[in-house]
C-alpha cells in the first residue's frame, strides 16, 4: 500500500495550497461492525452454501465467498460464526455455536463441512442447512477444531456450572428453621437435636472440622 | 277466621259464569290466597287456578280492573288477560280483540296522563304496558297499521304520557329485536323488524324533539333509555347523519344524572362497524375524550375513586371501561392512523390502565379482554422471535412503538394481580372418603388463562421488560417492601405463567435468578409458615419449567430429592405440594428418570424404587396413590419390555406384599375379610394398583395377572357379604363403614380392570385370559345380588369392554345381556332406580351395535327400552343425554324397519300428545333413523312441540350443540396457541412436543 501511494504522489505534483470544496459534503459516518465486543478466534477464507428446500428440487445454493470468523463475546462468553462476503462485506452466515451442532463431512470431501443452524444472516431467524468449503483439508480441520473447542467450552462453561450451583443452593432449602435459630425455641428442641445430629453426621464424613457449615450456607457463597 | 271460611264456601260461585261477578268475594279470595295459611290458602289457590283456566275468564277482566279495590286482584285479572292474549288471541272474535285493545289503551292513557298517578301506579302500569306489547305482537302492523303514528301523536299531548310511551316503545324494541329468537318464528320477527325500521323516522323525530326541548328530567331519562335499545338496530343514517352523537356528548354526557345511560348509548354506537362513517367515528372519539377529560382528570386515582365511590359512580367507571374498550377494539386502528389524535389515544389508554387497577374483577375482565386483543394483534402483525439472538439492533415496528409505555404498565398490572392458576377442592367421594380434586373450569382459572395469554403476548413483545418487572417485584419481596403471602403467590404464579415464552437461554438466566432470590428469601424469613409458603412457591415455579429441568439433570435430581424430603414434612400442605409437584415433573420429564444420566451409575428410577418405603412412609394413603401414579409415568417411558417388567415388579412389591399377606390369612380364615381394617387396606392396595395401571398402561398386565384371580375371589366373597348384610338388615346397612369399605373394594376392582382394558393393546389376550374369569365372578354375582347391592360400575365396565374390544367380545354378549340387562331393566321399572337408565343406556349402545342379540330379547325388552328411553328423553332433567338417547332410539327404530325384529311389537305412541304430532314424529323417526344428527334434530323438534304445549324454555335443548360449537372454537384457538411459544401451559402440552 505505502509503495503504491508513493508512486501516485510522484505522478501528480503536490500542490498543497489549493483547496477544493467538495460538491457534496459527505461527513464521516461512524460505522460499527457490531463485532466490537468480540474476539476473533479464527479467520479463514471459505465458500459457503446453503441447502435450498423451497424450490421444486432441493439443491445446494451458493451463499457467498469471503472470510469466515469464529467470534467470542467478551461479556456473555458466547461463540458465534460470522461470515461476510468479500468486498460488499454483507453477512452470509451469522449464528451462535451451540452444543447440539454437529459438523459432518460432505460427500467424502476432506475440506468441507455440513451442519444445521438457526441462522440470522438475513435478519430473521431461520433454520438452515449450511455447507462450508475451504481451500484445503488443513483449513477445514482448523475450522472444525476451533468450532468443537468452542462447543466443549460451552459444555463446561456457564451453563452447567450455573445450574449445578443452583442445585447446590436448592439442597439447602428447608421448611424447618435452621438449627441456630431453633435452639432458642425450647418446644421444638427434640427435633432440632435430631436434625443437628443428622447434619453433623452428613458433614462429618466430608469435612469433620467444619461442623457448623450447613449445605445451605455453602451454597450462598 | 270464620269470615274467610265462609268466603271460601261461597267462593265456588265465582266459577259460575251465569251469575254476575261478586267483586268483594273475589277480593277476599285473593287476599285469602296471599295472607292465609293451611287448607284455606290451598282452597283459595284451587279456586283461583280454576277461575284462571276457565275459557271465559277474560270476559270478567274489565269488571275486575274497574271495580276491585285490591291491587293483587287487579294483577290477577291482568294475568288472565295476558294468558288469553298469548295463547288464544287468534281464536277470539275480532270485535272482542278490538274491545280488549281499546280498553287497555284507554287504561294506559288514563293512568299515564298524570305524572303523579304514573309514579304511584308504577308496577300496575308496567304490567299494562307489557300486555299492550303482547297485543302489538299480534296486531301490529297488519291489523293496527297506525300504531306508530298513534303513539307518536299521543306523546305530544303531555310529558308524562310521552314518558310512558317511551317505555312502551322500549319494550316493543326489546321484544322484537332482543328476545324474538325462539319466541316467534323467524319470518314474523323479520316482518316486525322491517316495519319498525320503516316507521322509525317518526319515533326518531319524537326522541330528537324531547332531547332538544324538554326540561323534564324523568322524560329525558326515559327517552335516553329507549334510545339505547334502538341503537343496535336503527338504520345507521339516524346515528351518523344527524346531530345525535354531538347532542349526546355535549348535552348529556356531563350531566351526572344522564352520564351512565349516555355512555351506554355511546358504547352501543362505538360497537358499530361501518367503514363509510370512519370520519364520524373519529369525531365521536375526540369529542367524547375531550368531554371525559373535563369530567375525570387524567391524574385521578380511579382505583381509589371506585373503592370509595357510590353505586352510580362505580357504574360510571364500568361504563367508561366498556366504552373505551369497545371503541378501541372496533376503531383503534382508525385512530392510530391519525397523527394528531395520538395524544388523545394515549390518554384513552391511560384511562384504561387506571381502570385496570380497580379491584373489582368484573371491570378488570372488561379491560383484560381489550389488552389481550391488542397485544395479540400486535404480536401477530409481526411475530419475530421474542429475543433477538444476535446483537443486531431490531427496528421496532411503529405500531408497537406507540404502545411501548402503555404495555409496560399493563405488564406490571398483569404481574401484580395474576390470578390463581389451579384450584384444589377438598370433597367427599361416593365412598365417603375425603379426596382432593383439581378444578377445571372455574371463574378464577379462566381468568388465569386469559391473563396468562395476555402476559405471554406482552412478553413476546418485550421480554426484557417482563423480566425487569418480575425481577424488581421479587426484589421488593426480598427487601420487604411488598412482602406478603398473597403478593408472593401472585408474583410466582406470574413467573410460572410465562414458561416457554422467552428464548431458552434467556429463560434459563431469568429462572436461575428467580430461584436464587427465592432461596435467599426462604433463608432470611423466620417461621415455618413463611418458609413453607416460599418453598411451595419455589416448587411451583420449578414445576412450571420442565424445559429447564430436562436440560439440567443435576438440578432435576436435586429438585426430586428435595420433594422426597418434603414428603416427610408434616407442616400443613407441604406433603400435598410435594406430591403434586412430583407428579407434574414425573409426567413431563419421565424419560430422564429411566435413562442413565451423565455422572450416574444407574437410572434414577432404580433409586426411587429402592427407597420407596422410606419415601412414602409419612404420606397419607391418597398421597401415596399420587406418588405411585407419578412413578408409573416414569416406568411407562422405559422402552425395553424386559427391563420394564422388572421395574414393574419392583414398583409393586410393597403393595403386593401386603396383598399376599391378606390373601394368605383369608384363605386360612375367611372371616379375615370382615375386619374393617383389612378391608380398608384392600381398598387402598387396589387404588394404588388403579393409579399405577393408569400411568403404566398396557404393560401393567404382568401385575394385573399376578393378583387377578385372587382379586376376583375377594370380589365375590365381599359381594356375598354385602348381599347377605342387606337382606338381613335392610338397606340402612349400606351406610355402615364396613359395608362402604367393602363396596370400595368392589368398585376399585372393577375400575382396575376397566382401566387396564381401556389401555390394553391386545384384544385377544384380554378376551382369552381376562374376560372369562371376570364374567364368572362378576356377572353371576350381579344377577344374584339384591338390587341395592348391585354396582352401577359393573354396567360401565361392560360398556368399556364392548367399546374397546368390539367384535372380539361377541361370543360373550348373550351371557352379559342375560346377566346384566334383564335385572337392570327390571330395576329401572321402579322410579327409585331411574338414575341407572343413563349408565345402562350408555352400555346399551355398543351392545346393540354388535347385533348379536336374539329375537327373544327384542320380544321381551324392545318395548320396554323404547318406552324408557322415550320417557327419559321427554324428561327435562335429562336433556344432556340427548345424543345418546337419540342414538339408541334410532337404532331401535332401524331394527324394526329393516325387519330384524320379526316378532310383533306394539306400536309406539302416547295419548298425551296430539295424534297428528305423534304421527309426524313417528314417521320422522323411521325416516331418519340412519342419520343420527338429523334424527336428533327431529327428536328435538318433537320436544319443542311438547315444550310449547307446556310453554317452557327451549334453550336447554340446544345446549349440547352450543357446547360442541364452543369445543370446536376452543380447538381452533388451541391450534393457534400452539404456534406461539409459551402460549400453552407446559402441563397442557401434548406429549410429543415435549422431551
Amino acid at each position: 500500500m505505502s509503495n503504491e501511494k508513493a508512486t501516485e504522489d510522484q505522478d501528480a505534483p503536490p500542490s498543497p495550497e489549493i483547496h477544493f470544496e467538495p460538491i457534496v459534503n459527505l461527513p464521516k459516518v461512524e460505522l460499527k461492525s457490531l463485532e466490537e465486543n468480540e474476539e476473533a478466534l479464527l479467520k479463514l477464507r471459505a465458500k459457503l452454501f446453503r441447502f435450498e428446500t423451497s424450490g421444486d428440487e432441493n439443491e445446494w445454493k451458493e451463499r457467498g465467498v469471503g472470510e469466515v470468523k469464529i467470534l467470542k463475546h467478551s461479556d456473555s462468553g458466547r461463540y458465534r460464526v460470522l461470515m461476510r462476503r468479500d468486498k460488499t462485506l454483507k453477512i452470509c452466515a451469522n449464528h451462535y455455536i451451540t452444543k447440539d451442532m454437529d459438523l459432518q463431512p460432505n460427500c467424502g470431501s476432506d475440506r468441507a463441512w455440513v451442519w444445521k443452524a438457526d441462522d440470522y444472516a438475513d435478519e430473521a431467524l431461520k433454520r438452515e442447512t449450511l455447507a462450508i468449503r475451504f481451500a484445503n483439508a488443513e483449513n477445514a480441520k482448523k475450522f472444525k477444531e476451533a468450532f468443537e473447542d468452542c462447543q466443549s467450552k460451552l459444555d463446561e462453561g456457564t451453563d452447567e456450572q450455573e445450574s449445578n450451583k443452583l442445585a447446590k443452593e436448592l439442597e439447602g432449602l428447608q421448611v424447618k428453621e435452621s438449627s441456630e435459630e431453633k435452639s432458642n425455641k425450647s418446644e421444638e428442641s427434640e427435633s432440632v437435636c435430631e436434625d443437628k445430629k443428622r447434619a453433623e453426621s452428613e458433614t462429618s464424613e466430608i469435612a469433620p472440622s467444619e461442623e457448623s457449615k450447613e449445605p445451605s450456607s455453602s451454597g450462598a457463597e | 277466621m270464620p269470615t274467610a271460611m265462609a268466603t271460601i264456601e261461597h267462593a265456588t260461585q265465582l266459577l259460575d259464569f251465569s251469575q254476575k261477578l261478586d267483586i268483594t268475594l273475589l277480593d277476599s279470595v285473593v287476599s285469602c290466597f296471599y295472607m292465609a295459611h293451611g287448607p284455606q290458602q290451598r282452597m283459595a289457590d284451587q279456586i283461583l287456578t280454576q277461575l284462571k283456566q276457565h275459557p271465559d275468564a277474560w270476559t270478567r277482566v274489565d269488571t275486575i280492573l274497574e271495580f276491585s279495590n285490591n291491587q293483587q286482584t287487579k294483577y290477577f285479572a291482568l294475568q288472565i288477560l295476558e294468558a288469553v292474549i298469548k295463547t288464544r288471541w287468534k281464536v277470539l272474535p275480532t270485535e272482542q280483540c278490538e274491545g280488549i285493545k281499546k280498553y287497555i289503551v284507554g287504561l294506559i292513557i288514563k293512568i299515564s296522563s298524570e305524572a303523579e298517578m304514573l309514579q304511584k301506579e308504577k308496577t300496575y302500569i308496567g304490567k299494562l304496558n307489557m300486555i299492550l306489547v303482547e297485543i302489538l305482537k299480534h296486531e301490529w302492523p297488519k291489523k293496527w297499521p297506525t300504531f306508530v303514528s298513534d303513539i307518536v301523536g299521543a306523546s305530544k299531548a303531555n310529558e308524562s304520557l310521552c314518558q310512558n310511551n317511551m317505555v312502551i316503545l322500549k319494550l316493543l324494541s326489546e321484544e322484537v329485536f332482543d328476545f324474538s329468537s325462539g319466541q316467534m318464528t323467524q319470518a314474523k320477527a323479520k316482518h316486525l323488524k322491517d316495519s319498525m325500521c320503516s316507521e322509525f323516522s317518526q319515533i326518531f323525530t319524537l326522541c330528537q324533539f324531547v332531547m332538544e326541548n324538554s326540561q323534564n328530567v324523568t322524560l329525558i331519562g326515559a327517552t335516553l333509555e329507549t334510545l339505547l335499545r334502538f341503537l343496535n338496530w336503527i338504520p345507521l343514517g339516524y346515528i351518523f347523519e344527524t346531530q345525535l352523537t354531538s347532542t349526546l356528548v355535549y348535552k348529556f354526557l356531563n350531566v351526572p344524572m344522564f352520564r351512565n345511560v349516555t355512555l351506554k348509548c355511546l358504547t352501543e354506537i362505538a360497537g358499530i362497524g361501518a367503514t363509510q362513517y370512519d370520519e364520524q367515528f373519529v369525531v365521536l372519539f375526540s369529542l367524547t375524550m375531550a368531554q371525559l377529560k373535563q369530567m375525570l382528570p387524567l391524574t385521578i386515582n380511579i382505583k381509589d375513586a371506585y373503592a370509595n365511590g357510590k353505586d352510580d359512580e362505580q357504574k360510571f367507571i364500568q361504563n367508561l371501561s366498556l366504552f373505551l374498550c369497545t371503541f378501541l377494539k372496533e376503531h383503534g386502528q382508525l385512530v392510530e392512523k391519525k397523527e394528531e389524535l395520538h395524544t388523545t389515544l394515549l390518554e384513552a389508554l391511560h384511562y384504561l390502565v387506571l381502570i385496570s387497577e380497580v379491584e373489582e374483577t368484573e371491570i378488570f375482565k372488561i379491560c383484560l379482554e381489550y389488552w389481550n386483543a391488542l397485544a395479540s394483534d400486535l404480536y401477530r402483525e409481526n411475530p419475530f422471535p421474542s429475543s433477538t439472538p444476535l446483537l443486531i439492533s431490531q427496528q421496532i415496528p411503529p405500531r408497537r412503538q406507540m404502545y411501548l409505555s402503555v404495555f409496560s404498565k399493563v405488564r406490571l398490572i398483569m404481574i401484580a394481580r395474576m390470578a390463581k392458576p389451579e384450584e384444589v377442592l377438598v370433597v367427599e367421594n361416593d365412598q365417603g372418603e375425603v379426596v382432593r380434586e383439581f378444578m377445571k373450569d372455574t371463574d378464577t382459572i379462566n381468568l388465569y388463562k386469559n391473563m396468562r395469554e395476555t402476559l405471554v403476548y406482552l412478553t413476546h413483545l418485550d421480554y426484557q421488560d417482563t423480566e425487569r418487572i418480575m425481577t424488581e417485584k421479587l426484589q421488593n419481596q426480598v427487601n420487604g417492601t411488598e412482602w406478603s403471602w398473597k403478593n408472593l403467590n401472585t408474583l410466582c404464579w406470574a413467573v410460572g405463567s410465562i414458561s416457554g415464552a422467552m428464548h431458552e437461554e434467556d429463560e434459563k438466566r431469568f429462572l436461575v435468578t428467580v430461584i436464587k432470590d427465592l432461596l435467599g428469601l426462604c433463608e432470611i424469613k423466620r417461621g415455618k409458615d413463611n418458609k413453607a409458603i416460599i418453598a411451595s412457591n419455589i416448587m411451583y415455579i420449578v414445576g412450571q419449567y420442565p424445559r429447564f429441568l430436562r436440560a439440567h439433570w443435576k438440578f432435576l435430581k436435586t429438585v426430586v430429592n428435595k420433594l422426597f424430603e418434603f414428603m416427610h414434612e408434616t407442616h400443613d400442605g407441604v406433603q400435598d405440594m410435594a406430591c403434586d409437584t412430583f407428579i407434574k415433573i414425573a409426567q413431563k420429564c419421565r424419560r430422564h428418570f429411566v435413562q442413565v444420566q451423565v455422572g450416574e451409575v444407574m437410572p434414577f428410577i432404580e433409586e426411587i424404587l429402592n427407597n420407596t418405603q422410606s419415601i412414602v412412609c409419612d404420606l397419607q394413603p391418597l398421597q401415596v396413590h399420587t406418588f405411585y401414579e407419578a412413578v408409573g409415568y416414569m416406568i411407562s417411558a422405559q422402552t425395553d419390555s424386559v427391563v420394564m417388567e422388572r421395574l414393574i415388579e419392583k414398583y409393586m412389591s410393597l403393595p403386593n406384599q401386603a396383598w399376599d399377606n391378606i390373601v394368605k390369612e383369608a384363605t386360612r380364615n375367611i372371616d379375615h375379610l370382615r375386619e374393617i381394617e383389612v378391608v380398608k387396606q384392600l381398598g387402598n392396595i387396589l387404588k394404588t394398583n388403579v393409579r399405577g395401571c393408569k400411568s403404566v398402561g398396557h404393560p401393567f398386565v404382568t401385575q394385573l395377572g399376578r393378583i387377578y384371580l385372587d382379586m376376583l375371589n375377594v370380589y365375590r366373597c365381599l359381594s356375598e357379604n354385602i348381599s347377605v348384610a342387606i337382606s338381613e338388615n335392610g338397606e340402612i346397612v349400606t351406610k355402615q363403614p364396613l359395608i362402604r369399605a367393602m363396596r370400595t373394594v368392589k368398585t376399585e376392582t372393577l375400575r382396575l380392570i376397566s382401566t387396564w382394558v381401556s389401555k390394553s393393546n391386545d384384544a385377544k389376550l384380554v378376551c382369552d385370559n381376562f374376560i372369562p374369569p371376570l364374567l364368572d365372578a362378576v356377572l353371576g354375582d350381579y344377577q344374584r345380588n339384591v338390587p341395592n347391592a348391585r354396582e352401577p360400575e359393573v354396567l360401565s365396565t361392560m360398556a368399556t369392554f364392548v367399546n374397546k374390544l368390539e367384535g372380539n367380545v361377541k361370543e360373550h354378549i348373550p351371557q352379559i345381556f342375560d346377566a346384566v340387562f334383564e335385572c337392570t331393566l327390571e330395576m329401572i321399572n321402579k322410579p327409585c332406580y331411574q338414575y341407572l337408565l343413563n349408565s345402562s343406556s350408555w352400555c346399551l349402545i355398543p351392545f346393540l351395535e354388535q347385533e348379536t342379540a336374539v329375537q327373544s330379547f327384542y320380544q321381551t325388552y324392545y318395548m320396554m327400552i323404547v318406552q324408557h328411553v322415550l320417557s327419559v328423553v321427554t324428561d327435562t332433567s335429562h336433556t344432556a343425554g340427548l345424543t345418546m338417547h337419540a342414538t339408541i332410539l334410532a337404532h331401535m327404530f332401524n331394527l324394526v324397519e329393516t325387519s330384524k325384529v320379526s316378532e310383533p311389537l306394539f306400536p309406539v305412541g302416547s295419548t298425551q300428545y296430539h295424534s297428528n304430532q305423534v304421527k309426524v314424529t313417528v314417521q320422522g323417526l323411521f325416516d331418519l333413523d340412519q342419520d343420527i344428527p338429523a334424527f336428533k334434530e327431529h327428536l328435538r323438534d318433537f320436544m319443542v312441540q311438547i315444550k310449547e304445549f307446556r310453554s317452557e324454555d327451549v334453550g336447554d335443548l340446544y345446549l349440547e350443540e352450543r357446547e360442541k360449537q364452543l369445543q370446536a372454537a376452543q380447538e381452533e384457538k388451541r391450534k393457534v396457541q400452539l404456534s406461539v411459544p409459551g402460549m400453552v401451559n407446559p402441563h397442557d402440552m401434548p406429549e410429543e412436543m415435549q422431551d
